[in-house]
Parts: structure tokens; C-alpha cells; sequence
């Protein structure tokens, strides 16, 4: 059939018969739209839950067949979508097919290209979203890619309806003369070449129409599981041994060939197409340079977390002082005098236990919600997952390799699933050491009450101690791993590749919705567990009736004397200590509860500053910091490794690092004369 | 991280295995400068390891989604980056390379020493 007779149909007879092919989100249906309008119908295809779209286009009184092939990938048999899409192209032979790229993300996009060149098919590469590219300001030149491809590439920007008649013609004019194809194809690389072609040679004459040698061959070598069940249906017993033989010694050949693809598409898009220097992606370059590096990304990270604490109290503060003073403080004044005809003990507990102990931790939501901001700010802007990697690096300087990173990417927010992280690691020991570390990770919720204990206690140096405490955190667990990984579990290494996020301006609803959902799960805690401890630990620190002093709470509490005394703590903040176990909040609940008989016109920390000194504070927030955080992430040690043993010595572990940590820095502030109240 | 002397040539994805097996932990970044390719290519390249089973997406140990998560309000990282890491079939084959090139000089394949 001569050209000119091609020009309104394929073989005699027949419209011409162009697919589209593409991978999922490049705008095919959009063209496909644009070609058939309304005499487009969809279906299934046979035997399959895939869709089928198919239309008609005339142009110049001529009828085109137009089949939409769903999105995919590849042309390797891993889904439906794609089985159904190079079964089509092998049976049906279109005359052409046109592929729709995304011109943003041409190296994905260019891979499908290089398995539907290995077909002995024409194709027209459609660069689709050109407009989206120049915005992103990457430099495309069409006709340098038409000439190093070897195929007609046409740039579309398919929602405007540009370039697509353009596309039209070039898979007409390829389809009515096919000889003028030529393209570059990828090449696998020397070694599996000649074994390529040794499987060539052993399949030779035995495949029958319409699928061609060549492309079976090396669908062979690349391990698809379909078309080695048909070879093997193709050919005799004798036959094939040879060939399985071949491929089971060549198991890896799908790797340079796949390899080969990916040069060739580096080639390519290194010819046509220039990378911006300026915008999201070289900013984000520029600032990593710093943010990952081993030293200066360290540098950077402390340098945040110094910033985190200073924007929260010099922020929230003054509001925080003010709902406790004379919101919680004034509350307290009206309902003394509102409930004077209740039972006193009941007054008592209304005031002092529920208002004294929840009501303060409710007066610290104004440090909650520029805490949670700040740290939600930091998320959104990709620069959390920058601060996990640099701790990953650090630990690698220590010795410890790998496995702490998916803890500690985690853990900033809550150690239970940071203990659950430990799943994707492969070896025992490296599950078990990930598991033992996972607690120490500085999570939210002990930020949380860092931030509000040390406002209460440092007023101006709030700041400062929070920042001091959080580098300490991350330096005992750096040693401790050290030490778990090389003494004790003589663990082996692992290692991950991660895609850093580009940085990004932070999303204001985003932000939003982080805040008030953190602030809201507050305010339940507040209103349940919280409160239910403010009371039992008033009740308990009020009877038997004779004062705080002689409670059942004090008694309890004088048993744990010895330790108070290593760590210059009172037996109030011991209690505090052990009820911060449920939930990190009753902590302060509890310290307000008890030290609530002392409170001064200045509240809740005029009290604590009245009581405390500095060097008692800093052991109890060091206490605070390196023990486990709650009973919830005990009960996920236990579930995740399945033994009480290892529980149990790790809770042993952090409470001997905690009680030792705390005992040292208690005797190294009062050595500094930071052992007297300052009241 | 950029290794004179490393061909890499026709071996993308061998070379981006190796990274991926050596003792520390890296971003696709580092990956595209150390093998002079673009951050994509090199993101297309580990989707295709892992279509081929030699890497694995690290799922980042949740058990459940994010939805039925009780830890959601804490979590800060409801959209974690994507983590891989080498699967035993990938390990299997880079110590299958290894000893192979120790066999004989295979000119513009990258080695272990590279």
C-alpha cells in the first residue's frame, strides 16, 4: 500500500489507528478529550475491571481511530493496566502511537518512551504542561529532543488546546510513512548484550505472530513473569531447558537493562533540557548546604531548637502569668467566696485540687500554642526531616549507624510509634537497639512540659534551660547508643536512602489545624486524666486531715527520702515525679496541688520559684527529660519485643541514666551556688 | 561523597544500590551529586529498584493509618518523606557483583573500591 493510500487509513480498509499512551497524570485524557469530544464511549476492557476509552476523530474527511491506553509506568507485566496496555500494542499494531509526557518531569516520564521504542511501533512524544515548565523556569528545547530521540516531539500545552493539532499531524504523517521512523533506542549494556542475543538465538522461529523475537527476548531477561509462562508454552522441554538455564545465570540482567534506559534518558534530558539555577529547587540546594551538613547542619539544629524555646516564652509568657495570676488565681478567689455555704472540704477540693491542679495546666495554653506553632512551622517547611537526618549523621560520628534514624524521625513527636519504628529494621539486634534508644528521643509531649516547667521555674532563663536540657537529651542518647550498640549488642550497620521534602513556605491552615488539634487533645487530657490526678493527689495530700505535711501522700512520698536527697528533691516533687508516669501533664498538676498551700500573689510560679531553687528545678526537669516518658511507651516496648526482660532493663536503663543524670547536675548547680531558693 | 574513578557508565542502578548499601545514611540529593544526575532521575530510578524488589519503601513503622491513629494529634510527620532501604534480594546481588568482580576487571563497571 502506498503512502498516499495510508492517508485515511491503515491497512486497506480500516481507519487509521492512533493510541495514546502515557503515564498516570500527564494530561492524556485531557488530549484525549480535546481529539474526540463526544463520539468518545467507554467500556472495560475484555476480562478486565480496567477502562477502555475510545473515540473518533476526523480531520480533513478522514476518520481516525483514537484508543486511550490506561496510564502506566512501564510495559512490564507488574499491573493490570499495564498487561492490558502492551497487549493492545502487540496484537492490535496501531499504526502510531502517540505518548503524552509531562514536560516537568520528563526523566519519570521518558521511561515509558524507551519500552515502547524496543516495539516496532512509530511514536510522537507530546511534551504536555510546557506551561507549567516555563513557569518552574526549566528551559525545554523540543527540536534539540526531536533530533537526539530520532522521533517527532511535539510541545503541548493540552489545556489551552495548544500543539495538539500539531500532534495529530505528526502521527498521521508518521503513520502513512512509517519507514521515516528512526529513532535513538536505548541500549543494554555490553555484557548482557550477547547474552541477549544468545536468547535471541535460542527462541528463534518459535515465537509466534504478532509478538516480534527481539522484544520477547528481552522481556525474557528482565525476569517478566507473563511472557515466561508463554515461552515456556512456546517451546518444547528441549527447548526451553537451555533458555531457563540462561536466564536463572542471569537473574540481575534486568538491572542494566534497566540501567541502560536510565542513561539513556540522563542523555537526553541532558541535551534539551536546562535546569533552573534560581527558585524552589537550587533554594532548597543552597540551604542544605548548611542544614545536612555534618557539622554546620548540628550547629543549625541547636541553633533552632534555641530559637523554638526563646519565640515561646518570650511570647507566651506574660499571658501565661496573666491567666494564672488573675484568671485561675481570681477563679479561685470568687468561688472561695461563691461556694462559702459547701461543706469546706468540698470548697477545698473544688479550688485547691480541680482548680489548683487543672486549672493551672489550662493557664499554660498560651505557651502550648506558640510551642505548637513554632514546631508546625518547622514541619511544614520540610526542615524537621533535615533536623532527624543531621542526628542521623551525628550518630554516625558517635559509631552508631543507621538504625536510629526512623526512631528519631519519629520520636520528635511521640515515642510510641518511634518504638514501632523498629519494624523496618531487618536484624534482631538492630530492631532490639532501636526499640532500647527509641525513649530517649526528646518527644512532644516531654517538650511540652519542659517548656511549661521551665517557665515556672527560670522565668527569664526559661529559654536557655529548655534549649541546654533538649542538647543534653540528644547527647546522652547519642553515648548511649554507642555504648548498647558496641558493648552490648554488638549490632551490625543499615542504612537508607531518604528523599529530603523541598522546602516550602509553611501552609497557614496547615499550621492551624496542627495547633488546634494538639491544643485540643490538651484540654480533653486536662479534663480527664489530669484532672482525676488533680484530685486523687489532693485527697491524698489532705488527709488524714492534719496538713499536707502529715498526708498520706507525705508518707509515701518520705519512703523515697534517700533519692529526694541525692537529687535535692522534696518529697512533693518525688510525687510529681512518679505521677508524670501516667501522663506527662500531671506533673505540673501535681506540683501545683501540693505546693498550692504555699501560692503567692504571683501564682502558680511565684510559688515554685518561692520553693524550689534552681539546682533542685534543673535535676527534676533532667529526671524529666530521660526517663520514660509514659506508661504507653512501655506497653509498646513490651508488644514489640516480646519480652519482660528487655522491658524491664530498659526502664531500668532510663531510670538509672535519669536518677544518675539528675543526682549530677542537681550537685554540679548547687557546687555553683545555684542551691538556694530564690525567694 | 563524589568518588574519582567511579564509571558508572551504563550501571545507574547498580551504582545507586551501592550507595544505598554503604554504612551511611543519605538523600537523593547527595545520590544525584555523587552520580551527576538530577535529583529526579535518581527518584524515578529508586521507584524502578523498588518496582524490582532490590529496595523497599521504609514504611515508617505505624501500624495502622494515619486516620485511626491515636498519636495523630502528636505526630509531626503526617507527611514524612519517602525512606528506602535495601531488600536481602538487594544485598544478594551486590555480594553476587562483588565476588564477580573479584573474579575478573569488568572495564566501566563501578567496584566496591571505586
Amino acid at each position: 500500500m502506498s503512502a498516499e493510500d495510508r492517508g485515511s487509513s491503515g491497512e486497506a480498509g480500516r481507519p487509521l489507528v492512533v493510541t495514546l499512551a502515557g503515564q498516570p497524570n500527564v494530561g492524556k485524557s485531557t488530549v484525549f478529550n480535546l481529539l474526540t469530544g463526544l463520539s468518545q464511549h467507554v467500556g472495560n476492557w475484555p476480562g478486565k475491571t480496567v477502562e477502555r476509552k475510545e473515540g473518533v476523530l476526523v480531520r480533513d474527511a478522514a476518520r481516525v481511530r483514537i484508543v486511550d491506553l490506561p496510564g502506566t509506568y512501564g510495559l512490564t507485566a507488574h499491573s493490570a493496566e499495564e498487561r492490558v496496555a502492551r497487549d493492545f500494542l502487540i496484537h492490535e499494531r496501531p499504526d502510531a502511537v502517540v505518548m503524552i509526557a509531562d514536560a516537568t518531569a520528563l526523566e519519570r516520564s521518558l521511561y515509558l518512551l524507551a519500552e515502547l521504542l524496543v516495539l516496532p511501533l512509530p511514536v510522537v512524544l507530546g511534551l504536555n504542561m510546557m506551561d507549567v515548565a516555563e513557569a518552574e523556569g526549566l528551559e525545554i528545547e523540543p527540536h534539540v529532543l526531536e533530533a537526539a530521540l530520532g522521533l517527532p516531539v511535539i510541545p503541548l500545552v493540552a489545556t489551552r488546546n495548544q500543539g495538539v493539532a500539531e500532534l495529530v499531524a505528526a502521527a498521521r504523517r508518521l503513520a502513512r510513512e512509517p519507514g521515516e521512523f528512526h529513532p535513538q533506542r536505548p541500549e543494554i549494556a555490553e555484557p548482557h548484550r550477547l547474552v541477549l542475543a544468545r536468547v535471541e538465538q535460542l527462541i528463534h522461529s518459535r515465537v509466534p505472530a504478532p509478538y516480534v523475537e527481539s522484544w520477547v527476548a528481552l522481556k525474557l531477561l528482565e525476569g517478566d513473569a507473563e511472557i515466561t509462562d508463554m515461552a515456556r508454552g512456546w517451546l518444547s522441554e528441549a527447548d526451553w531447558t537451555p533458555v531457563q538455564a540462561v536466564l536463572r545465570e542471569h537473574e540481575d540482567a534486568v538491572l542494566d537493562i534497566a540501567s541502560g534506559r536510565y542513561e539513556w534518558i540522563a542523555r537526553m534530558v541532558r541535551a534539551a533540557v536546562t535546569q533552573p539555577r534560581l527558585g524552589q529547587i537550587s533554594l532548597t540546594e543552597r540551604l542544605d548546604r548548611v542544614a545536612v551538613h555534618p557539622f554546620w547542619g548540628m550547629a543549625m539544629l541547636l541553633g533552632v531548637f534555641a530559637a523554638v524555646f526563646w519565640l515561646t516564652f518570650g511570647l507566651a509568657v506574660p499571658a501565661q502569668q496573666w491567666l494564672d495570676t488573675r484568671v485561675v488565681g481570681g477563679l479561685q478567689q470568687v468561688l472561695v467566696v461563691a461556694l462559702s455555704e459547701w461543706p469546706p472540704l468540698l470548697v477545698r477540693l473544688v479550688v485547691e485540687g480541680m482548680l489548683g491542679g487543672a486549672g493551672i495546666v489550662v493557664s499554660f495554653l498560651p505557651i502550648l500554642v506558640v510551642f505548637f506553632a513554632v514546631l508546625a512551622v518547622l514541619e511544614d517547611t520540610g526542615y524537621l526531616a533535615r533536623a532527624a537526618f543531621v542526628m542521623d549523621r551525628f550518630m554516625h560520628l558517635m559509631g552508631l549507624h543507621g538504625k536510629s534514624f526512623i526512631p528519631l524521625f519519629l520520636g520528635f513527636g511521640c515515642n510510641v510509634p518511634a518504638v514501632m519504628g523498629a519494624r523496618v529494621i531487618d536484624s534482631a539486634t538492630g530492631r532490639l537497639l532501636t526499640v532500647l534508644l527509641a525513649p530517649l528521643v526528646p518527644c512532644s509531649a516531654r517538650l511540652m512540659v519542659l517548656v511549661l516547667l521551665s517557665a515556672a521555674f527560670f522565668g527569664k532563663g526559661a529559654a536557655l534551660v529548655s534549649w541546654a536540657l533538649v542538647a543534653l537529651n540528644l547527647l546522652v542518647l547519642a553515648v548511649v547508643g554507642v555504648v548498647l550498640n558496641r558493648g552490648l549488642l554488638h549490632g551490625g550497620q543499615a542504612a537508607f536512602i531518604m528523599e529530603l521534602p523541598l522546602y516550602h513556605v509553611p501552609n497557614a491552615r496547615t499550621i492551624g489545624l496542627f495547633v488546634w488539634n494538639n491544643t485540643w487533645a490538651f484540654l480533653r487530657k486536662a479534663g480527664s486524666i489530669i484532672l482525676l490526678m488533680s484530685v486523687v493527689v489532693w485527697a491524698l495530700g489532705t488527709f488524714p486531715g492534719k496538713g499536707v505535711e502529715e498526708s498520706y501522700l507525705a508518707q509515701a512520698g518520705r519512703y523515697l527520702a534517700p533519692v529526694g536527697e541525692l537529687l535535692g528533691l522534696d518529697w512533693r516533687m518525688l510525687i510529681a515525679l512518679l505521677s508524670s508516669f501516667i501522663a506527662k501533664e500531671n506533673a505540673i498538676a501535681t506540683l501545683a496541688v501540693l505546693y498550692g498551700a504555699q501560692a503567692t500573689a504571683g501564682g502558680f510560679t511565684a510559688a515554685m520559684a518561692a520553693a524550689v531553687s534552681p539546682a533542685s528545678a534543673l535535676a527534676f526537669l533532667t529526671v524529666t527529660m530521660l526517663f520514660i516518658p509514659c506508661v504507653a511507651t512501655v506497653a509498646v516496648i513490651y508488644q514489640e519485643t516480646r519480652s519482660w526482660r528487655w522491658t524491664l532493663f530498659d526502664v531500668a536503663l532510663l531510670l538509672v541514666i535519669a536518677l544518675g543524670a539528675g543526682a549530677g547536675v542537681y550537685h554540679a548547680a548547687a557546687w555553683l551556688a545555684l542551691g538556694v531558693v530564690r525567694a | 561523597m563524589r568518588r574519582p574513578g567511579w564509571h558508572w557508565g551504563l550501571f545507574v542502578l547498580e551504582a545507586i544500590l551501592r550507595l544505598a548499601a554503604a554504612q551511611d545514611t543519605t538523600d537523593v540529593a547527595l545520590v544525584a551529586d555523587a552520580l551527576d544526575l538530577s535529583p529526579a532521575l535518581v527518584s524515578s530510578a529508586l521507584e524502578e529498584l523498588t518496582r524490582q524488589g532490590y529496595l523497599r519503601v521504609v514504611v515508617t513503622g505505624c501500624a495502622s493509618p494515619c486516620a485511626g491513629c491515636p498519636s495523630r494529634a502528636a505526630c509531626l510527620f503526617g507527611s514524612s518523606p519517602r525512606i528506602w532501604s535495601l531488600t536481602p534480594k538487594g544485598e544478594r546481588l551486590l555480594a553476587e557483583r562483588s565476588s564477580r568482580e573479584e573474579g575478573m576487571a569488568a572495564p566501566g563497571r563501578p567496584t566496591a573500591s571505586s
